[in-house]
């Protein structure tokens, strides 16, 4: 019952069968395409991570580059949010998940040629959005401040990427479903749901007032929950068994938690003292809550399976391992966040957004990225991998811890109405700063991987011309079919 | 689990119903509200011109990232305060005031109301005994009113006289409540600091008038030019530290119409009326403002807004 990843393959073709390691050779060869959003998400993720930290240099240092309206914080922030959740998180996790679907379905990528031309007006999008960020054409939502145009360009390249990805999943050869294949399935339809909902309702034939909240709240909770979640855990019930080299721990389980998390998912994400019908917040607090049995579920299935696999476990496992621990902190947060007065508006409401981007979604995404380029590319090399998982991980507790902790010290003061606000916002100087630092050994990190995958690319540019043009063939440099196969 | 027409089925129907229970049925609840009429008029209107532009201008900088336009409301309280002390013999009338609230020096009080009303009775008590208190003097031909008091730390800063509700928004687009509180809330930011001068000397550089703000300053929004022939009426006077130099020249800064344009949308900014569904008192409680005549007309309002 357990669909294993590794079992072998079933082909039912009379023909000349490939071995299994040539047969898996040529899935990822089939997939090549998809370095250009894996490495255009990076670039993104460079220079998202170098924004925000424009953005919170500003905040303990509010008079550097206070000439320049581009960089104020009001841009930078959104704009640092919007290039990681729509210029890598997105863009990455749609290739892995790609790659996931060929690799679950033992089937070769569907749609090479629309990926590529879609990725880059993907990327366009993503341009054009920030773009309208910097010079103040923004919506105004959080989440959603991408003005028209590039909104547009966004969902028009999402609708082929999305397409190829269900042919793909389409033209499986084993019928078999994992839920990995589940969670992608449900966040490919989930995000132009979504995103287009959102948009509607908001900026093409806006509701009215405290609607907009409420339609805006429903988006961002569920872009979080929902689309990124969703990929990020199609990762990790990938990855963990895999490299764990044993078959997920239980799939009843698993069930449980997928099912849970699509039922109760999009109700979360109203926090008390909004100026909402009361029902709402309470829908969202209680939602919140009963969010932690998918939480719950997932966390230890993924734990008992990395407890079965045998004890020698590669390195990249810790990514993954990482990001489950990510997982769980951050949705244990939210419910406080949901719960506790004025916390939400603390820096804590920051601390627990960025714990979840960074810790879960990055670092499983980052995992997975080191395990497939070398594999698409077929070139091994270790380099850079440490530098970005210390980075990264140090980074991430430096940044969101001193978030989360400020907000713990902002929130007493913040409603306690007789401490002057000046003292409040004080009080939060001290944290903001170390957040700084955090955000700095991120840039180093998220440069790191970033300078892996385009030596990596190199090299493998550099193979190929040498192939074919005949001169001395990098074979060394190569990976054999049957480490690649792993 | 291994059909995927189930899966996709059971995604659809999940999704349509966390739409249809946190979208569309608010919606149909709040979704065509209309505006309310209060006694200063029709509560909200549209803001106009200046205020409208400066409305744009504060999405376009996201001042939303730090600024929050919500007033929280922890809980309520009541006051009663003596409005009359009506025509009856004030011996008869002081003995029921003296039962009902122990502590007060009745003669003063009834002596005082008589000049100057309302005169404070009780403070912070539940709407039930406020009920009884307006009740008990009733017989006596008194006049006492219960008056409503939010409480909670947003009111006790002044970011608003009472909780914000979904009304207050009806003509905000894009709707700016915020998620964060790295700056303070701006709800009703009109109210508590009107002085345009002040909004405008905040936003060339915020350490001017909040020492220690870590705010960023708006330069952008205004000209830094060389005085000509008189200094321009509209110029900012900075203190020596902040104001900008350039040897040899005169140097004036004068606010670009856009920096005009957010302060009147600032000024704007104001959530200090009582509603039906938030009743509120005025800014400083009753007994603060008991030495002026003003509050009988404002009190009286939020006193019959309470929830009875």
């Amino acid at each position: 019952m357990n669909g294993s990843p590794t079992s072998p393959v079933s082909t039912p073709k009379p023909a000349p069968l490939p071995t299994r390691e040539e047969f898996v050779a040529q899935i990822d060869a089939s997939c090549r395409v998809l370095l250009i959003p894996i490495v255009a998400a990076l670039a993104w993720l460079l220079i998202s991570s170098i924004l925000a930290l424009v953005a919170s240099v500003k905040l303990h240092s509010p008079t550097v580059l206070a000439n320049c309206a581009w960089l104020t914080y009001g841009h930078t922030r959104p704009a640092a949010n919007d290039a990681f959740v729509y210029g890598f998180a997105s863009q990455a996790g749609i290739a892995i998940a790609l790659w996931i679907l060929c690799r679950l379905g033992r089937t070769t990528l569907v749609g090479a040629v629309p990926i590529a031309i879609a990725s880059l007006f993907w990327n366009t999008g993503v341009k054009i959005g920030l773009y309208g960020i910097f010079t103040g054409h923004t919506t105004g939502f959080e989440w959603l401040e991408f003005p028209t145009a590039g909104s547009v360009i966004l969902i028009a390249s999402y609708a082929v990427l999305g397409i190829c990805a269900l042919l793909t999943f389409k033209a499986r050869r084993h019928a078999e479903l994992f839920p990995s294949q589940w969670y992608i399935l449900a966040a490919l339809f989930w995000f132009p749901w979504l995103y287009t909902t959102a948009r509607l309702l908001l900026v093409w034939f806006p509701v009215r007032g405290v609607m907009q909240v409420a339609v805006n709240l429903w988006f961002a909770n569920g872009l979080f929950t929902l689309w990124l979640s969703s990929l990020a855990l199609a990762v990790l019930f990938y990855f963990i068994p895999k490299l764990a080299n044993v078959p997920l721990h239980s799939r009843s389980l698993a069930i449980i938690s997928f099912w849970t998390l699509a039922a109760f998912g999009c109700w979360a994400g109203f926090y008390r003292g909004l100026p909402l019908p009361a029902w709402m917040v309470s829908t969202g607090m209680a939602a919140a809550m009963i969010l932690l049995v998918p939480l719950i579920a997932t966390v230890s299935n993924l734990w008992l399976t990395l407890g079965d696999g045998n004890a020698n476990k590669p390195p990249l496992l810790g990514f993954f391992k990482t990001s489950v621990v990510f997982f769980a902190l951050g949705a244990v947060f939210a419910i406080f966040a949901a719960l506790i007065p004025q916390l939400r508006l603390t820096l804590f409401g920051e601390g627990v957004e960025q714990l979840t981007l960074y810790g879960f979604v990055g670092l499983a995404l980052f995992g997975a990225i080191h395990y497939l380029v070398p594999r698409l590319t077929g070139i091994a090399s270790e380099k850079f991998i440490g530098v970005n998982c210390w980075c990264t991980f140090v980074g991430i507790l430096v940044y969101a811890g001193a978030f989360i902790v400020g907000g713990m010290v902002q929130q007493p003061k913040l409603i306690n109405g007789s401490i002057p606000f000046a003292e409040v916002m004080n009080a939060t100087k001290p944290f903001i700063r170390i957040g700084t630092l955090g955000l700095v050994l991120l840039v180093i990190g998220n440069a790191a991987i970033l300078l892996r995958v385009l030596s990596l690319v190199r090299e493998w540019c550099r193979a190929c011309c040498a192939g074919c043009c005949g001169r001395e063939a990098a074979a060394n440099l190569k990976l054999k079919p049957a480490e690649a196969a792993r | 689990m291994n059909f995927g027409p189930l899966i996709f089925l059971g995604v659809l129907a999940t999704f349509v119903a966390s739409w249809w229970g946190l979208v569309f049925a608010p919606q149909l609840q709040i979704g065509s509200q209309q505006p309310a009429q209060v006694d200063a008029g029709i509560y909200p209107t549209r803001r106009l011109g200046l205020a409208e532009q400066g409305r744009e201008v504060y999405v376009a900088n996201g001042c939303v990232h730090c600024h929050s336009q919500q007033v929280q409301q922890d809980s309520y309280t009541f006051d009663v305060v003596l409005l009359s002390g009506g025509t009856n013999a004030p011996d008869a009338v002081a003995k029921v005031i003296e039962r009902v609230a122990p502590g007060v020096n009745a003669k003063e009080v009834l002596a005082k109301a008589s000049q100057q009303s309302p005169q404070p009775l009780l403070s912070n008590v539940t709407q039930t005994v406020a009920a009884d208190v307006q009740k008990a003097l009733k017989a006596t031909g008194a006049v006492a009113q219960a008056v409503f008091i939010p409480l909670g730390p947003d009111i006790a800063r002044q970011w608003g006289t009472r909780r914000t509700v979904a009304a207050d928004y009806l003509y905000d687009y894009p709707v700016q409540v915020g998620n964060s509180r790295l700056g303070s809330d701006l709800s009703n930011v009109g109210a508590r600091t009107p002085a345009a001068d002040w909004h405008l000397h905040h936003l060339y550089n915020p350490r001017t008038v909040v020492p220690g703000s870590i705010m960023p300053a708006y330069q952008y929004l205004f000209e830094t030019r060389p005085v000509g022939k008189k200094r321009s009426p509209q110029a900012l006077t900075l203190a020596e530290k902040f104001a900008p130099k350039k040897p040899g020249v005169d140097l004036e800064v004068v606010p670009t119409s856009e920096a005009l344009q957010l302060v009147a949308y600032l000024q704007s900014l104001r959530v200090d009326n009582a509603l039906f569904e938030a009743p509120s008192t005025q800014l400083a409680p009753p007994a603060a403002v008991a030495g002026t005549n003003a509050p009988v007309a404002t009190n009286a309002p939020a006193a019959a807004n309470a929830p009875k």
